[in-house]
């Protein structure tokens, strides 16, 4: 399609750049609309997961099923009104969720949806998601530091402080699978992995599938560590203050990095898009929805970890377990020749 | 009037604040605080350095009340102050009001009144186990045990007419006998229960998260929680066996096999371990009563005129520790003076040298750990 | 508390049991009610709002005694009455219940002598203007006489109860 749009532009007789910024812009909204749709989907997901596991129906009157309750959630949110607190600061505040946001869909342009459905097929893809994932935090930081609110406030801090504690082992078990792929570009991961089970890099790597998991369920504050914004602890953190479309930004990037978390666990250890009969596509949706599911599922099995537990879990296990992988993996990439 | 009361107490603190110090109100409308509990936290980082409860918010004049209304009248009041156990205040006010009046009460009375005592002690501590759950931020759990005490109700609901708020006991005995069918529903529910608790086992305390979160947080130590007056599992935590239906019986309790369960370190996890155990005791108590519960009245002979002379003192375990009533009587039917002693008031003082060096997720873990209900705390 | 690897891999296995748990859970029926379209069925002696009992002609039985407003501990029934001049009996004209103040206690019920209140399973009150929560005599006699149970023997009935079938007023 690319091609075809190109050479409709060369007949009109633009430029390449020009036709690059109009790719650009398509490519953008295709994304976002991917992440609102899947956002749409996920929150009646979790209400129907969480109600299926604690035994109630979830939420069941708007439309048949409840299956209209996200439209009517975001109608709510968006008529609601847009509370600015006293005393914050206002553009800090009001930048904040948009930067989040941004975090959150930057990290898609270099995911790959299937053999040549890729934003942006950067040779450093690794690298540019180990630089991306951080940057959620500062706009949490923004949030908490701006609200004026002395819980939004401890959310920040503790967001920044966990940082450093599970963005270590992370990037350790990526690089791990750079060098199972001997590339940093995704579409060459997902490469590595073709031609059936055997081939995915889950079995060579299952210590760094586990620091993965473990290091990217707080990298997205999902529960059991989703200390900034603790409900029973910090009333709801760094975005106690947000109300309307601002907390709406929030919900729906989170729901984004969930999706991105999930395709990553999928991409890097599960083949990505990879499989028989079904087009990638579907074969990226199915794994990604399951990782989705297990977050879920966890999320409502697991009381809270505290915060400097998880400082020690970072730095006294998943920095030594990922370091060891990384030694496996150095030796398994050397034997296998 | 109270709220500048409070800010002077703050101003005392910070006389020389330190710059990397925060004030912290934590409450009343804070999630994990039971209700309208404020604490007031001086905290360095998350680490609490200082704390002061501010109580007050749910004052109704229980004791004002009481001395103004006819004994009878009263009973409906007492449910209101711990709530979630209506039964055992209830009882602590009733057994008072009868000492009073020297009114003798039906033995089959005493039984039901055991029999409904410790199904209230498992109801309060079902709803404490769900709570402290979701303090921790373990929301399933919370909703399973919901789920155990709702079909509690039930029973409590065909027995009393009320789910909550019973106004079952009377002076003299109880007021209706158990209906037909009682037995069946009570111990198809126990049984349910122990299927459950194992459950409640598997998901939660033998979780490491939960031992980590629990283990070595809010400890105070034996004589400590003796100095301060704590009692029920706050001071059973801190391996005390102290319960007054063994140390002081009660009513029939003196008829019943059962043990004291009692923590080793006094932390927030023996606390939970001590409760955890006290649903099987109740269990046992309630199977051997419905086993042995003798025929015959359940409400004794009072006097239609009820005389109030002297003053006693009368105290009940409740699941939360130890309710006592002092009564003072002068020849008519509403009591002098009434004065209603809460476990919870107690155990609201040993917040600060439990909770002051832990950080504010382990508040969080102290406040459900000793199961505060602010309807009593306040009165 | 993660010092040692050992205490990863124990949290590892204790969330896959409590993982476990919930799963099963999940494939087990709901247990809601579906609360306006579906209604649990309310046992007899539940404690609804007080109503006034009638005999077979439809007369009220009440006899003006107030020991029902004496006995209650918060004063939310206001009873007045005149005596016949012919039968020389008690007739109530007034009997407002205000259900605001009520907290359901039955303590009234128990009072009456003449099985003349009973304690109905009617629940749902709730309504958007004040003066229509507080019951007038004809409004509580016209609930009782719904009464799908015995209205007599109340004292001999589970809790002073009534049934009066399907909780809308």
């Amino acid at each position: 399609m690319s091609d075809w749009l190109w050479g409709l532009f060369q007949s009109w007789g633009w430029s390449e750049s020009a036709f690059n910024v109009v790719m650009g812009v398509i490519k953008g909204l295709l994304v976002t609309t991917f992440l609102a749709v899947n956002a749409l989907v996920l929150v009646l997901m979790e209400r129907k997961v969480s109600g299926r596991i604690q035994r109630r129906p979830g939420p069941l009157r708007t439309g048949p099923r409840g299956l209209l309750q996200t439209f009517a959630d975001a109608i709510k949110l968006l008529s609601k009104e847009d509370i600015v607190p006293s005393g914050a600061d206002v553009a800090v505040f009001v930048l904040a969720p948009m930067v989040f946001f941004a975090a959150a869909t930057a990290l898609w342009i270099v995911i790959p949806f299937g053999p040549q459905t890729i934003v942006q097929d950067l040779n450093i893809g690794l690298i540019y998601i180990s630089a991306v994932t951080g940057l959620s935090v500062l706009a949490i930081l923004m949030a908490g530091w701006s609200s004026n609110n002395k819980w939004s406030l401890l959310g920040a801090m503790r967001s920044a402080a966990q940082l450093v504690s599970y963005e270590i082992p992370l990037v350790l078990s990526i690089v791990a699978i750079g060098m199972m792929a001997g590339s940093l570009r995704l579409s060459d991961i997902v490469a590595a992995q073709q031609g059936g089970i055997t081939n995915w890099f889950i079995f060579p790597q299952i210590l760094g599938f586990l620091v993965f998991f473990t290091a990217g369920l707080a990298e997205i504050n999902r529960a059991p560590f989703d200390l900034p914004e603790a409900e029973s602890e910090l009333v709801a953190g760094y975005n106690t203050e947000y109300s309307g479309m601002r907390w709406a930004i929030f919900f729906l990037a989170e729901y984004a990095n969930l999706v991105a978390f999930s395709a990553l666990a999928a991409t890097f250890f599960f083949g990505g898009p990879t499989g028989p009969i079904f087009p990638p596509i579907v074969w990226f949706l199915i794994k990604t929805y399951f990782f989705i599911f297990v977050a879920m599922w966890i999320r409502w099995t697991l009381p809270r970890i505290r915060v400097d537990h998880l400082m020690n879990l970072g730095w006294y296990v998943l920095i030594p377990l990922a370091l060891i992988n990384l030694g496996w993996t150095g030796l398994y990439v050397v034997l296998r020749g | 009037m109270a709220e500048t009361a409070v800010t002077s107490e703050v101003k005392q603190d910070t006389t020389t604040p330190a710059e990397h110090e925060l004030f912290v109100n934590m409450g009343p409308q804070h999630p994990s605080t039971h209700g309208v509990l404020r604490l007031l936290l001086r905290v360095d980082g998350e680490r609490v350095l200082s704390l002061k409860p501010d109580i007050g918010y749910l004052h109704r004049c229980f004791e004002k009340i009481a001395e103004r209304r006819s004994v009878q009248m009263v009973i409906p009041y007492c449910d209101r102050t711990d709530y979630l156990a209506a039964i055992t205040s209830e009882w602590a006010y009733v057994m008072a009001a009868e000492k009073l009046m020297g009114v003798e009460v039906p033995e089959r009375a005493e039984y039901i009144r055991v029999i409904v005592g410790e199904m209230q002690r498992i109801a309060s501590h079902l709803l404490w186990f769900g709570t402290f759950a979701l303090d921790l931020g373990a929301v399933t759990a919370f909703l399973y045990a919901f789920r155990e005490r709702e079909s509690l109700f039930d029973i409590f609901q065909k027995l009393t007419g009320a789910r909550m708020l019973y106004n079952y006991l009377r002076v003299g005995g109880v007021r209706n006998d158990l209906y037909e069918g009682f037995e069946e529903d009570i111990l198809r529910f126990l049984d349910l229960l122990e299927e459950r608790l194992i459950e409640y086992n598997k998901l939660l305390t033998g979780n490491r998260i939960f031992e980590s979160r629990t283990k070595g947080v809010g400890v105070i130590t034996k004589e400590q929680a003796i100095a301060y007056g704590a009692s029920g599992p706050v001071l059973r935590g801190c391996g005390v066996p102290q319960d007054l239906r063994k140390t002081d019986p009660y009513s029939v309790y003196d008829r019943f096999e059962f043990n004291i369960p009692v923590g080793e370190h006094g932390d927030v996890y023996s606390r939970y371990v001590v409760r955890m155990h006290e649903f099987y005791e109740s269990i046992r108590i309630i199977r051997q009563a419905i086993k042995t519960i003798p025929g015959g009245p359940w409400l004794g002979d009072v006097p239609r005129r009820m005389k109030l002379v002297g003053d006693v003192y009368t105290r009940v375990e409740s699941p939360r520790g130890e309710v006592g009533v002092y009564l003072v009587g002068d020849g008519s039917d509403q009591p002098y003076r009434c004065h209603y002693r809460s476990p919870c008031f107690v155990h609201l003082q040993l917040l600060e040298p439990m909770g002051v060096g832990h950080l504010i997720a382990d508040m969080v873990a102290i406040i459900g750990s000793i199961d505060i209900v602010m309807g009593e705390v306040d009165r | 508390m993660f010092r040692s690897l050992r205490d990863f891999f124990s949290m590892i296995r204790t969330t896959l049991i409590g993982m476990g748990i919930t799963i099963r859970e999940m494939f087990r029926p709901v247990i809601t009610i579906n609360y306006p379209e579906e209604q649990l069925d309310v046992p007899l002696g539940y404690r609804g709002i007080p109503v006034l009992l009638s005999d077979e002609e439809g007369n009220l039985k009440c006899v003006s005694c107030e020991l029902c407003a004496k006995a209650c501990p918060v004063n939310c029934i206001e009873i007045q009455s005149h005596r016949d001049n012919q039968t020389r009996k008690k007739v109530l004209d007034v009997y407002n219940l205000d259900s605001t103040w009520c907290m359901y206690c039955g303590l009234c019920v128990e009072a009456c002598p003449f099985d003349a209140l009973a304690m109905s399973d009617q629940f749902e009150l709730a309504s958007y203007d004040l003066p229509s929560l507080v019951y007038t005599r004809d409004q509580l006699a016209e609930i009782g006489r719904r009464a799908i149970t015995p209205t007599t023997n109340i004292r001999e009935t589970q809790n002073f109860g009534i049934k009066t079938g399907g909780a809308r007023r």
